[in-house]
Parts: C-alpha cells; structure tokens; sequence
C-alpha cells in the first residue's frame, strides 16, 4: 500500500494529521498548475486550499487502489477553469501592467534583455489560448504528464489531448511570429 | 512502452513553451498560512458533519438502554423527533412514532 493510501485511510478516519501531510506532499505540483493556469497568485492559494478541501470532503469516494495525483490535477482544473471563467475579461495582470508602464525591452536588445521579451511574449500568448488548450500545454509541458495520463484526468479520448496540444502549438507559433515580427520592426525605428 | 516513453525531442518552440511555464512558477510556493486555514476549515467542516444527539435521544429506540422506570422521553425531546422526522411523519400520531 502507497504512503497516499495509508494517509487516505488515516483521513477517511477523520484524521486531519494524515489531511496536512498529504497537503504537504502534493502543495506544489496543485499550486503550480492552477498558477500556471490562471496566472494568479491569490487565485491559485485558493484553488489549492479548495481542492484539499474537497479531498476531505469526498475521502470515502477516493479509491486507494489507484494514485491520488490524477484525482488532484482533475479538481485543480476544473476549479481552475471556474475561476478563470468568472474572472471579468478586462482584468489586466498586474506584472502587464508594470510592464506596459516600464515599457518593453526594444531599447535594449541585448541577449538577456530579447530572451525576457521572448518568454514574456509566450506567457501572454499561453494566457491569450482557450482554456481547454492552455490546460493541455500546462499539463503536458509543465507537469510532464503522458498524454494517456492527460485524457484520464480531463475524462476526454487521447485523440482529442493530441489534437488539443496541437492546435495550441499552433497557436502560439502563429502568435509569436506575430510578436517577432512587430518587435523587428520596432527595432528598425529605434 | 507508455505514451510518455515514445515522446518525440522538443523543437525549439517547445523548449521556448516549457522554458516559458517554468520561468511562471519558479520559486514561487503557496503562503504558509494556507495550511493552517486549511485544517481549521477541514476541522469545521468535520464538526457539521457529526450529529450532536441529545443525550437520551439514542437510548429512545433501544429497548437495551431502557430505564426501568420506561418513561422514555420528556417533552422537548418529542419536538427534537418531530423536527428530525417532520416532513414525512407530520401527519403520523407522535404516540405512534415512538411505540
């Protein structure tokens, strides 16, 4: 039996000792996905909060048999994607803003300098994906889940995680050939 | 072989993708508060979930706990019934409830 096992059963026990170390053990990959999705620190602090919550709340559902991750990773998205639905649409981040005020890197086209522009540019472009896309790449790229392992926890075919991953590449390689283009161009003028 | 076994090599669009989510979330962890509003939450919740009886409401229906004396119930413990029972046995006698 899996140390998760033993602490679920500690849980369903009313346990809430054996509900803090499974926090511990799964805080970050549960943090960092929802952060990563919704680009928000408070909301991703909820999110993880809510989502342990709710392993307390359903623990007699929880089949030890299998890994907990999976079950994790399916609340964060779906609590991710509540989130991220209601969030008002001209709700700008703060960092894009701080940004937009400082100005971009044009004046300084260092290395350094153009590789900051460069993953800036991709954060947007990620934030700029549908919602059921961004948690594919998020998924795949960052937690470096399988795609077998994608499809059970969003409970959709393996075919439609390819085609999901696809078309979100797709995406931002169009979005940042675009950016490419206009910053070459702000070069030029500056 | 699994799925994630037979992964291709990243093109450099895929290392910029991967470079760019980590870069998001890199020395960045929840507060350390969140765990203990978490327990104290799981706790609450925890406590609306146990039926707080009053004291002589198990020994009603068991015949094993019952005093000598069989007086089973007083008063407000006959409304505790009803409230609990109310939608469904309003109409029911409470004499005939609790026989």
């Amino acid at each position: 039996m899996s140390g998760d096992a033993r602490l679920i059963l500690r849980l369903q026990r009313g346990d809430l000792e054996a509900l803090g170390q499974l926090y511990d053990h799964h805080r970050l990959p549960v943090f960092r996905t929802a952060l990563a999705i919704t680009h928000d620190q408070d909301a991703a602090e909820d999110i993880l909060q809510e989502v342990f919550l709710r392993l307390h709340h359903y623990v007699h559902r929880v089949d030890t048999s299998l890994p907990l991750s999976p079950w994790l990773y399916r609340i964060t998205v779906n609590l991710s994607y509540t989130y991220v639905t209601r969030r008002n649409k001209w709700r700008v981040p703060i960092e894009d803003f701080v940004d937009q005020l400082i100005g971009p890197a044009k004046y300084c086209p260092e290395p350094e300098a153009e590789r900051r522009d460069e993953l800036r540019s991709m954060q947007k472009a990620i934030d700029m994906l549908p919602f059921s896309q961004r948690v594919v790449i998020v998924l795949y790229y960052l937690n470096d889940l399988s795609l077998r392992e994608i499809s059970e926890i969003l409970g959709v075919p393996v075919g439609t995680v390819k085609s999901r991953l696809h078309y979100g590449r797709e995406s931002l390689r169009r979005q940042l050939d675009g950016a490419a283009q206009t910053r070459e161009v702000q070069y030029e003028f500056t | 072989m699994s799925l994630r076994d037979r992964r291709e090599p990243l093109d450099p669009l895929e290392i910029r993708l991967r470079e760019s989510l980590k870069a998001r979330v890199a020395h960045k962890a929840p507060s350390a508060d969140v765990r203990g509003k978490l327990i104290q939450r799981a706790a609450r919740q925890q406590r609306r979930w146990v039926w707080r009886l009053p004291w002589s409401i198990p020994g009603l229906f068991a015949d094993s706990n019952r005093r000598p004396d069989s007086q089973p119930a007083t008063f407000h413990h006959l409304q505790y019934v009803e409230a609990l029972f109310g939608p469904r046995l309003a109409w029911f006698p409470l004499n005939q409830v609790l026989r």
